[in-house]
């Protein structure tokens, strides 16, 4: 085989293990640890840890207390144990589909690829406003399949 | 074996009872009393509530009072002015979880007053504003 059709059968290799992962149904954990829920979706969509690698979730910890502009701290006790929740089902690091640099999962390529095609005014029209709002589009009941 | 198994269900069951459930009323009335020994007389207002949620602060540019996120109506769904998510109504009407855990209460209380008020809210405050979301229910 000449070296260009295996750069060829590369590609396609590479092309499909991406779309297997891009299409892949995103749940959150069977049972999901209660601090983390009661904090997180206080204020927010409760975000499956997968959709961030392990570094960006420890980046975010760290910071709560500039959280996207707003101040989220929570006490030492209760960010132990969401980071441990969350890192239990990060993505990992090795996954780049699942990292942004700015923490925002609506940055990953992963994110990008899925709605790729939709428009801002889509969203604006679901009620959402912006992408960060899931469950706008994302009307499923248990809150397990997105 | 039966009975055994009985007895360990018991036992378990009073270890894992979670923290025994809190009205408003109570909750109301552990402020009302933290703020009556701050200022003498101190009785909590529905009126002074009112006006504490809605408010307008600088402290921060997106979140100007409590109703930025709440809603004007504390009986009806507010809507997270920056994530856009719904909240359910401030005000503990039927069937609402709200205001029946005091450590839950502090604790948004703590943090919606730093980011909105820019400092923690006084005993009189929380207690007038419980007061006035009391006053709502039913209207």
């Amino acid at each position: 085989m000449r070296t260009s059709n295996y750069l060829i059968l590369a590609a396609v290799v590479l092309a499909t293990s991406a779309c297997t992962n891009w299409s892949e149904r995103i749940t959150l954990p069977a049972n999901p640890d209660p601090v983390w829920r009661a904090e997180c979706s206080g204020c927010h969509t409760l975000y499956p840890p997968k959709l961030l690698t392990q570094s960006d979730w420890k980046a975010l910890m760290a910071r709560l207390d500039k959280h996207f502009g707003v101040n989220a701290s929570v006490d030492d006790k209760a960010r132990e144990t969401i980071t441990l929740a969350l890192l239990q089902d990060a993505a990992p690091d090795s996954s780049s589909g699942n990292h942004s640099d700015t923490l925002r999962i609506t940055d990953t390529p992963w994110h990008r690829n899925r709605h790729a095609g939709t428009s801002i005014p889509v969203w604006r029209k679901n009620g959402a406003d912006k992408p960060s709002n899931c469950n706008a589009c994302h009307k499923n009941q248990d809150e397990q399949l997105w | 074996m039966k009975s055994l198994w009985f007895t360990l269900a018991i036992t378990l069951s009073v270890f894992v009872q979670p923290v025994r459930a809190e009205t408003p009323q109570q909750i109301l009335s552990a402020y009302t009393a933290e703020a009556a020994r701050q200022t003498a007389n101190y009785k909590p207002s529905p009126d002074r509530g009112r006006q504490f949620f809605t408010q307008h602060r600088s402290t921060h540019e997106k979140m100007p009072n409590c109703a930025a996120c709440h809603g004007d109506n504390p009986t009806t769904a507010g809507r997270h002015v920056i994530t856009n998510k719904t909240l359910e109504p401030l005000a503990p009407v039927s069937g609402s979880e709200r205001f029946t855990s005091a450590t839950k209460v502090e604790k948004w209380f703590r943090r919606n007053c730093g980011e909105v008020v820019g400092r923690e809210c006084t005993a009189a405050e929380k207690a007038d504003f419980l007061r006035y979301l009391l006053s709502t229910v039913g209207a």
